[in-house]
C-alpha cells in the first residue's frame, strides 16, 4: 500500500480540504490523510488554502445574492413564463414542438404527428414504405413489361393511330395507367392486349376520343 | 394569503439543507390559490404533475415553475453572474421543458433532467457572453493600465475580495465553473451532477477536483496582485 505522505496527500485536497456533504472523500483514507495534516505543517497550509478559496466562494456568491431582488424578480418571472407557456398551449399544446411555418397549419400538423411517434416508429414506417414502394415498383414494371424483349413494351410497333393525347386505359384490376402511342394490339371493341402478366392484370380497355379511329381488328 | 412555503417534496438538493439554500426552494410569491396549494402539497410528486400537464391541465405545470423556478434561476445566476441573463436562461428552459413533457422518462427524477435544460442553456449563455465580451472588451482592457498598480498595500476590503472572486469565476473555463456551481454552491453531490452534465460520476469528481485548484491558483495570484 502507498504510505500516506505528502506527495499522497497533496492531490486529494481539493477533494478533501472542502465540505463534504456526502462523503465523497471517504475512500481516499480520510482518517490517515487527516493523521497527516497534523502533522505535516506545509499540508495543512495548503489545504487551509483550499478551504479558504472555497469559502471566499461562498461568500462572494453570498453577497452578491444578496444584491439580487428576489422575491419581486420571482413573481415576476414566474407570470413571464406563464405567459410564453399560454402562447405555446395555443399554438401547439403540451409537449410538442411549436412549429412557427410558413408553409401553414398542413405542416404544422405534420410536425406534431411526427414529434408523437417515437422515433423507431418512424424508421419502421419508412421502411415499410420503401418496401411498399419497391414491390409496387416491381409489380408495375411486370404488369407493363413482362414477356421478355418481344412484349416489351419498348420494343413495339406505334400505334396505327392518330391521337392527340396520351390513351386513358382503364384496367380490370390494377392502377389507371396512361399509354403513349407506342402500339399495343387493340381490339374492335377497344380492349388492349398488353399481352403481359397472367390472369387480368395485362388486359385493359380505352376509353379516349380515338375510340372511332381505332385501326381494324388483326 | 397562505404564507410562501418551502417545497415540501425535497430532492436530494433540498434535503441536504445547506446553510442558506431555504431560499432557493421557496414558492415565489403572488400565485394563484390552487396553484399554490398543488405546488405546496408533498403528496403529489414531479412526475404526477408532469402528467397531469399532459392530460392539458395548466395548473399543474404551473406548480412546477412554481417548484423549480427559483433553483433553476439561482443555478443559471451563478453560472452566468448576471441576473437579466439568467432570467432569460431559467425562462427559456421551461419553455423547453413544455415542449419537451411528453418525453420524460417517469422512471428517472425529474429535477435531474429539467436541471440538465437548465445547465445546457446557462453553459451555452456563458459561452456565448464570453465571446461576445472577448471580441468587445478585451482589446480596450489589455490597453488600460493597472489601477492596482498604484492601490496600497492596505488589507484588500470584503468588497474587493468578492468582485476577486467573481473575476476568478469569470475565467474559470465554463465546464469547471458549471461543477463548482452546482457542487460548492449548490451542494449537489458528483453523483447528482453527473447525469446533469451527462458525464460520468468520475468526470464530475475529476472537473471538481480541477476547477477547486484552478480557481484557487487564480485567486491566490489575484490576492497576490492586491
Ligand atoms: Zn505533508
Amino acid at each position: 500500500m502507498q504510505p500516506v505522505d505528502c506527495a499522497y496527500v497533496r492531490p486529494l485536497l481539493p477533494m478533501l480540504a472542502a465540505e463534504d456533504p456526502d462523503g465523497e472523500a471517504a475512500g481516499t483514507c480520510a482518517a490517515q490523510v487527516r493523521a497527516h495534516l497534523r502533522e505535516c505543517v506545509g499540508c495543512r497550509a495548503e489545504a487551509g488554502g483550499f478551504l479558504r478559496a472555497g469559502r471566499a466562494l461562498r461568500d462572494a456568491v453570498a453577497a452578491r445574492d444578496a444584491a439580487v431582488p428576489d422575491d419581486a424578480l420571482q413573481q415576476d418571472l414566474h407570470a413571464a413564463i406563464m405567459a410564453r407557456v399560454a402562447e405555446i398551449e395555443w399554438q401547439d399544446g403540451p409537449g410538442h414542438e411549436a412549429v412557427t411555418s410558413a408553409y401553414g397549419p398542413g405542416v404544422l400538423g405534420f410536425a406534431r404527428w411526427r414529434r408523437e411517434l417515437p422515433w423507431r416508429h418512424v424508421v419502421a414506417l419508412g421502411a415499410a414504405a420503401m418496401l411498399l414502394a419497391a414491390i409496387g415498383f416491381w409489380a408495375f414494371g411486370f404488369w407493363l413489361g413482362h414477356g421478355g424483349e418481344r412484349d416489351s413494351i419498348w420494343s413495339r410497333q406505334p400505334l396505327q393511330a392518330t391521337s392527340t393525347g396520351p390513351l386513358r386505359a382503364v384496367p380490370y384490376a390494377g392502377p389507371r395507367f396512361e399509354l403513349l402511342p407506342v402500339g399495343l394490339p387493340i381490339d374492335d371493341q377497344g380492349s388492349a392486349e398488353s399481352g403481359v402478366g397472367p390472369g387480368m392484370m395485362g388486359r385493359g380497355r380505352l376509353r379516349t376520343p380515338i375510340d372511332e379511329q381505332l385501326p381494324p381488328p388483326r | 394569503m397562505i404564507p410562501n412555503q418551502s417545497f415540501p417534496t425535497p430532492g436530494p438538493l433540498d434535503a441536504r439543507g445547506a446553510p442558506g439554500t431555504e431560499r432557493w426552494t421557496a414558492l415565489p410569491g403572488g400565485l394563484p390559490s390552487q396553484v399554490q396549494a398543488l405546488a405546496g402539497d408533498g403528496g403529489v410528486s414531479d412526475a404526477e404533475l408532469v402528467r397531469r400537464s399532459l392530460a392539458g391541465q395548466q395548473d399543474p405545470f404551473a406548480a412546477l415553475v412554481a417548484r423549480y423556478q427559483r433553483r433553476a434561476f439561482w443555478i443559471a445566476f451563478h453560472v452566468l453572474g448576471r441576473a437579466e441573463e439568467a432570467r432569460d436562461v431559467c425562462q427559456e428552459a421551461f419553455v423547453r421543458l413544455y415542449r419537451s413533457l411528453d418525453r420524460y422518462d417517469y422512471a428517472r427524477s425529474f429535477y435531474t433532467w429539467f436541471y440538465r435544460i437548465v445547465m445546457n442553456l446557462a453553459i451555452d449563455a456563458l459561452r456565448k457572453l464570453r465571446s461576445a465580451r472577448a471580441s468587445s472588451l478585451d482589446d480596450l482592457v489589455a490597453m488600460l493600465p493597472d489601477e492596482r498598480e498604484d492601490a496600497a498595500q492596505a488589507p484588500i476590503e470584503r468588497d474587493e475580495q468578492n468582485a476577486l472572486v467573481w473575476q476568478v469565476l469569470d475565467k474559470l473555463d465554463a465546464k469547471f465553473r458549471a461543477v463548482l456551481v452546482l457542487r460548492d454552491i449548490h451542494g449537489l453531490s458528483c453523483r447528482e451532477i453527473a447525469p446533469i452534465l451527462k458525464i460520468t460520476h468520475a468526470t464530475a469528481r475529476w472537473r471538481l477536483h480541477r476547477g477547486r485548484q484552478v480557481f484557487r491558483e487564480h485567486w491566490d495570484r489575484g490576492q497576490g496582485e492586491a
